[in-house]
């Protein structure tokens, strides 16, 4: 009997994984940390428009991705490497697994200030970490700025995810770089000296906890708020129904945006392909569907944002403070530790 | 014979063992670092939750499991078959979704967020999923107490609770504490549920450390430390159950009867044996079941049939390997190699004590100098070595309860000692083999770190399909995922029940 269980099991899985094993000649190797559906659409639309499977690797933590790519040394299958956060990429960068774009049509599509500056990799997306509020409580100037939210008259009023979480490390990083070590410290202090709850959740968490009257304020990305505002769900946009949006820092030195981006390996085997893919991102229509499919905030100037995020303005950017993000991490989750922001 | 059975076991002690050496070296070089990194202070407060953590789980699941055990292995009362199974359905689910489903359920119900992620109410998610882990040996260790002991006490004038005092629970303590060892190095091995919860435990210090930090030395020392201290734990659960076997052998066995419970009498015990099985998987399933209605969307099934296919192929041939090396050290066994090679068999076995994410860049570390990373073969490897313990204890028990007799005659009646493995052991462990292969099926479903860290191109289980939705803010899309792998892993204890692999079924208390 165990014979046949065995056999019969063997066989099923055999059949699964013939799935799994079909190859065919012109193909692209992708290991990517984001786990969006927009990311399927992209590369169904290229492998169409092209010809050229695109296979992909998901690995949600940038440093397991980062890990994997340099223990398979030169054997790595993996053509290009796409992250979330130019924190990773930076890391990326440093540990020299990319080599040069080399792209003219890159260059020509990207703004400088979302490449980098050796021509290593390049931004595909962006997304801006703004302020939500509840309307009813919370008047736009009262949160005008980050600094804002170490003010006293919102204390047990902050809702902000943990800084575990690399959206809360980078944003702390760019803080630090514009503002130092100090300023970080009395703000991070501050902030979590007015929260409202122990810092829990994802950013959606943050949305749901204002509409529940938990807190006021909250930190949170702009393409959560953008799903939530066009969602078809009418739970969803009950949610909003009193929640504004602040871009912070308009007044000096711009909103904490940070980029997804990507860079050919260093042994790529694949690298053509690899930046046909990069080109076809940052090309109009790639860009578009970013925008459209998950609410990111597009890298080209002549890709309009997403619709329902337009309504809010069009906020400037912390394009400066990307750079220092990847240098300025660690030290920052240490403010982050030392001010006692989970 | 011997010698090559020895090289044997030390190839595999090597191989298992080789990830937490290429963690050790990595955390070595780690200590001389200058860099910014996770103060001590910190540390030493996250190893305290992690205590309390530990505490409150085990304590928990050893309440939830010991009553429902000792409810079913001393009472008769209507249901009691219902309850048995009942009380084993939360292995097949993993405590992450049960803390997922519940938290957003009840966020959307209205209750505060903030109220909901807190060490007790992560503590209570663990004792519920983790109460079969002291279900199953207290409810052995229940069943085989001596009627004639039992009947003694009562003739000498003591009542229910002095006979609870004086006998069952002195006798059936090593197996809840058993039990509640291995509930406690899976909580502390966990990151999924404890990041949901909001709980800084040990493994978060080693997350942060490497993802935060971005230094992966000082979280490879980290998981070191864990590793040293689950693996106490594991030699201590060895011991413990060790020594039970040896308190129990020679007794004559005499079944005792169970007592008739009047079903109104039983229904406040009934409540408590039920709560394990109505949280991790009634409820939730419900839950589930509900949004998959509500969303009336054909198209979401068709998503979760290439990772449903996906997990069962990698679960099936995993656990045809992890079997098949549970034999070969049960056959090794019963050689009676000496008591070295049999420690050192233990001690391969300790895949079972990392956690996942640290496990497989450990593996990560192994297997790319031989360019195995993102193959199937090397997945299969990973999943040997994180769940050889389940496969090979299973086995080992059941053949312990082998009497030795067997083999001897069968070798007077002429037979080689394959003859004897081949003839004798094996028919005789059917039933076991088909248990330790549905147990390590039932992990492999659950298991997320290793097989996202490992895999190969274009490669989805419905767990990392699940995990996906949910960081991505997408709950409420996690529900056909989610309800594909708890009906694979309820199908497993079901199946898994049947066959007496939880020595619960009636069938093997009749003594065949």
């Amino acid at each position: 009997m165990l014979k046949r269980i065995i056999i019969s099991l063997l066989g099923s899985a055999v059949v699964s994984f013939a799935a799994h094993s079909e190859t065919s000649k012109k193909s692209l190797n992708i290991y990517t940390t984001r786990h969006y559906e927009a990311d399927v659409t992209l590369a169904k639309d290229f492998e169409k428009k092209t010809g050229i499977a695109v296979n992909i690797v998901q690995i949600k933590e940038p440093a397991q991705l980062l890990a994997r790519v340099l223990e398979e040394k030169n054997s790595t299958q993996a053509d290009l490497v796409i992250t979330t956060d130019v924190g990773n990429l930076w890391r990326a960068a440093e540990a020299g697994i990319f080599q040069p774009l080399a792209s003219e049509a890159i260059n020509k599509a990207v703004p400088a200030a979302l490449r980098d500056s050796n021509g290593l990799w390049t931004g595909l997306a962006m997304r801006v970490r703004l302020i939500a509020y509840n309307k009813e409580k919370v008047k736009p100037e009262q949160v005008a700025r980050l600094e804002d939210l170490a003010a006293p008259a919102l204390k047990g009023r902050v809702l902000v995810r943990s800084s575990n979480h690399v959206y809360n490390q980078s944003l702390a990083a760019t803080f630090l770089a514009a503002s130092g070590r100090d300023a970080l410290m009395i703000w991070s202090k501050g902030v979590t000296a007015n929260l409202a709850r122990k810092p829990q959740g994802g950013d959606t968490d943050q949305i749901k906890a204002i509409a529940a009257g938990e807190g006021d304020v909250a930190i949170v990305n702009s393409y959560y708020v953008a799903r939530l505002l066009d969602s078809k769900n009418s739970a969803d946009k009950e949610l909003m129904k009193n929640i504004s949006i602040v871009f912070p820092n308009q007044k000096d030195r711009g909103a904490h945006v940070n980029v997804s981006g990507g860079g050919i390996t260093r042994h790529a085997k694949n690298a053509a392909h690899a930046r046909q893919y990069l080109e076809y991102l940052v090309s109009k229509e790639g860009q578009e569907i970013f925008a459209s499919a998950s609410k990111e905030y597009p890298v080209r100037a002549d890709v309009a944002a997403p619709a329902v995020l337009k309504a809010y303005g069009e906020p400037k950017l912390d394009l400066k403070g990307l750079s220092a993000i990847g240098n300025f991490t660690p030290e920052a989750v240490k403010v982050l530790d030392e001010a006692g922001w989970r | 014979m011997k010698i090559f059975l020895q090289i044997f076991i030390f190839a595999l002690v090597a191989v298992f063992l080789a990830p937490v050496f290429a963690l050790l070296n990595e955390g070595v070089q780690s200590l001389v670092s200058e860099k910014a990194t996770l103060s001590s202070d910190l540390l030493s407060r996250y190893g305290l939750t992690s205590l309390l953590l530990l505490a409150g789980s085990v304590s928990g699941a050893v309440l939830f499991g010991t009553s429902a055990a000792y409810l079913c292995a001393r009472f008769d009362f209507r249901g009691r078959r219902l309850i048995q199974w009942l009380s084993i359905l939360p292995l097949g689910v993993p405590s992450y979704l049960v803390a997922y489903t519940w938290v957003d359920f009840l966020v959307d119900q209205g209750v505060p967020g903030g109220s909901l992620r807190n060490l007790p109410n992560t503590c209570f998610v663990f004792a519920v999923c983790l109460s079969p882990y002291v279900f199953l040996p207290s409810f052995s260790a229940f069943s085989a107490l001596s009627g004639s002991l039992l009947e003694s006490a009562k003739l000498l004038g003591k009542s229910q609770f002095e006979i609870f005092r004086l006998i069952e629970f002195p006798l059936a303590r090593a197996s809840m504490f058993a039990g509640g060892i291995l509930a406690g190095m899976e909580v502390l091995a966990d990151f999924g549920t404890v990041d949901f919860m909001a709980i800084d435990t040990w493994s978060t210090g080693i997350y942060r450390s490497w993802f935060g930090y971005g230094d992966r030395g000082r979280a490879s020392l980290l998981a070191v430390i864990l590793f040293l201290i689950s693996g106490t734990l594991l030699f201590w659960e060895t011991n413990v159950r060790a020594k039970n076997s040896l308190a129990r052998s020679g007794r004559s066995v005499s079944f005792h009867t169970r007592k008739k419970l009047p079903f109104i009498k039983s229904l406040p015990f009934l409540f408590v044996a039920l709560i394990p099985a109505l949280v991790s998987c009634v409820f939730p399933a419900l839950i589930l079941t509900q949004r998959v209605y509500s969303k009336s969307d054909p198209e979401q099934w068709a998503s979760v049939v290439s990772p449903a296919l996906t997990t069962l192929g990698m679960a099936s041939v995993s656990s045809v390997i992890v079997v098949v090396l549970g034999l070969a050290m049960v056959l090794i066994w019963r050689s009676n190699p000496g008591k070295f090679v049999r420690s050192l068999a233990r001690i391969g076995a300790l895949g079972y004590a990392l956690p996942g994410g640290v496990l497989g860049l450990g593996l990560l570390i192994l297997l790319a100098p031989f360019s195995l990373t993102g193959s199937v073969f090397g997945l299969l490897l990973a999943y040997c070595i994180r769940f050889a313990t389940i496969g090979t204890s299973t086995l080992e028990a059941a053949w312990l309860a082998i009497p030795r007799v067997y083999d001897e005659q069968a070798r007077l009646l002429g037979c080689t000692s394959w003859g004897v493995f081949n003839r004798v052991t094996l028919p005789l462990l059917q039933n076991s083999i088909a248990c330790a292969f549905i147990l390590t099926c039932i992990d492999i479903v659950k298991e997320l770190p290793a097989t996202m860290l490992l895999r190969p191109f274009n490669f989805e289980t419905l767990a990392i399909r699940t995990y996906n939705l949910a960081s991505d803010e997408r709950l409420s899309e996690t529900a056909p995922s989610s309800l594909a792998m708890i009906a694979l892993c309820m199908t497993g204890v079901f199946v898994a029940e049947k066959l007496g692999a939880f020595g619960v079924s009636e069938r093997s208390r009749s003594g065949k």
